[in-house]
């Protein structure tokens, strides 16, 4: 019950402040050009399924890690903007 | 193999073994079954293949003078009802039960001084020597015996043909036919699911006991379900019986039932390394909800129990549940708001690269169709497929190593 309490309070505050974004819609079409892609890599993918995928995880991978990684960068280049006590 | 030499020897040595003056003794019962309740009326998990009395389609022949049929009646239809015109007994030469074309004509109650009756059918013209045992039919009439299927289920010419091991009836000479006998391998008792319950969420359990004694049922626990939304029954066996001895368990927990509404089941063990079954037992009938599966995510109240008055931490259980443990509500308003975050900026973003690519599988249609023959993508692009695979695996390994060792953080 305090729990209860507690977190529907949280939660209704941040219910709140996140209701104010606007929604994020797939108007680029990104969506169905991934679904394009798809048909394409499935070329490959009949006669070589293993190299296929391979090269799909690299790169997926490599785009994931990459752009977390610039964004750790980014938050922390702004995080060092704010000034300290001296 | 066990099962058949039984089999033989109840034959050809009935009289020396069998108690009283019983001939002929299938006490292999087990279980009763009654498929008049529930829906599984509505299924026929057995086609083709009449009920045989004794356990095969092949005649069995007697050696003794025969005079009595006796059967144990549990519930349903009198022993007198199964009498007569066409029914479990016929009256009339060529119908029913036929031996050597002695019929059955009379029929006496014998009470078992508890769960049912004795049914003795007395043959026309009886004591008689020789001749074989024919097949028995039941014809619509709803009764319940012990170790066979129940009439109702049964809807001439449409009989069944009973495994191994299955029905209990004696054939007895003039004396007075002996009291069946409890079998004691392969009595299955079903406890779960509990006759009448509604269950909300997939997997059902099915679990129970079962006595596994001389033969060991090498095989699984089959369960047959069936609803009126299905054409057929479902048949699923998942335990394994590897050890012998009384109220052994079975438990089948990851079957996930296809459609909502009424079931009906029933239960059996198999041995097919020797071609040995019992009996089907009923376990009732019970609802499914969804066919959702049931997950961690989902949510549960604790059990509200009720504590005694010194039962110091029941109380305190209690209290825990009370202060601590999130409300229906509060869950609902948490999966609103996780579901809104993941619908708006920056985390939106992710969520439609996410679902962009979650939409991606194998066999999507390819932009153009080729053609390899079999034997060239066997010999020749398959193992290229692998040797570059394995290849382009140990490059990004070792790149990904050297990249590593340039990050700052």
């Amino acid at each position: 019950m305090i729990w209860s309490w507690l977190f529907q309070f949280f939660i209704s505050v941040l219910n709140l402040l996140v209701g104010l974004l606007p929604v994020v819609t797939d108007t680029s079409g990104f969506g169905a050009s991934l679904v394009t892609a798809g048909h394409y890599i499935a070329v490959p993918y009949q006669f070589v399924p293993i190299i296929t995928v391979t090269l799909l995880l690299i790169i997926a991978f490599d785009i994931t890690f990459e752009t977390a990684y610039l964004l750790y960068k980014a938050i922390y280049w702004v995080i060092r903007r704010f000034p300290t006590q001296s | 193999m066990y099962k058949l030499l039984l089999f033989i020897a109840a034959v050809l040595i009935a009289p020396q073994i069998s108690f009283g003056a019983v001939v002929y003794d299938v006490g292999y019962g087990g279980s009763s079954i009654n498929f008049v309740a529930g829906t599984i009326t509505n299924a026929t998990p057995y086609s083709g293949s009449p009920i045989t009395f004794p356990l095969s389609s092949s005649w069995v022949t007697v050696t003794s003078p025969i005079d009595t049929l006796r059967i144990h009646r549990l519930s349903g239809a009198s022993c007198s009802d199964l009498l007569g015109g066409g029914s479990l007994a016929s009256n009339a030469a060529g119908t029913g039960m036929v031996l050597s074309g002695h019929y059955i004509d009379s029929v006496a109650t014998v009470s078992d001084g508890g769960t049912g009756d004795y049914c003795d059918f007395h043959f026309h013209s009886s004591p008689f020597t020789g001749g074989n045992v024919a097949h028995l039919y039941l014809n619509n009439k709803t009764v319940t015996l012990e170790g066979a299927v129940s009439n109702g289920y049964v809807n001439s010419p449409s009989n069944y043909t009973v495994s191994s091991g299955a029905p209990a009836f004696q054939l007895c000479d003039s004396g007075t036919c002996g009291t069946f006998t409890t079998p004691s391998d392969g009595i299955v008792t079903p406890n779960e699911p509990t006759p009448n319950s509604v269950y909300l969420y997939n997997p059902v359990p099915f679990n129970g006991t079962y006595n596994n004694g001389i033969d060991n049922f090498y095989n699984l626990v089959q369960v047959q379900a069936t609803s009126t939304a299905l054409t057929l029954p479902l048949t699923f066996q998942y335990f394994l019986a590897t050890s012998t001895g009384s109220s052994l368990t079975y438990s089948i927990t990851d079957y996930n039932l296809p459609v909502e509404g009424m079931y009906g089941y029933q239960i059996r063990l198999m041995d097919t390394i020797n071609s040995v079954q019992t009996p089907w037992v009923y376990g009732g009938s019970f609802g499914l909800a969804t066919t959702t599966t049931a997950t961690i995510d989902e949510y549960v109240t604790p059990v509200a129990t009720t504590c005694s008055t010194f039962d110091f931490f029941c109380h305190l259980k209690k209290f825990g549940i009370w202060a601590l443990f999130p409300s229906e509500g509060l869950i609902n308003s948490y999966t609103s708001l996780l579901e809104t975050i993941q619908s708006k900026p920056p985390i939106g973003y992710f969520t439609i690269v996410k679902n962009s690519i979650t939409g991606l599988n194998a066999s999507s249609t390819p932009e153009v169709e080729i053609v390899i023959p079999t034997q060239l993508k066997t010999i020749f692009f398959d193992p290229i497929d692998v040797a570059l695979g394995s290849i382009l695996w140990a490059a990004f390994a070792f790149l990904f190593y050297k990249r590593l060792k340039h990050i700052t953080i």
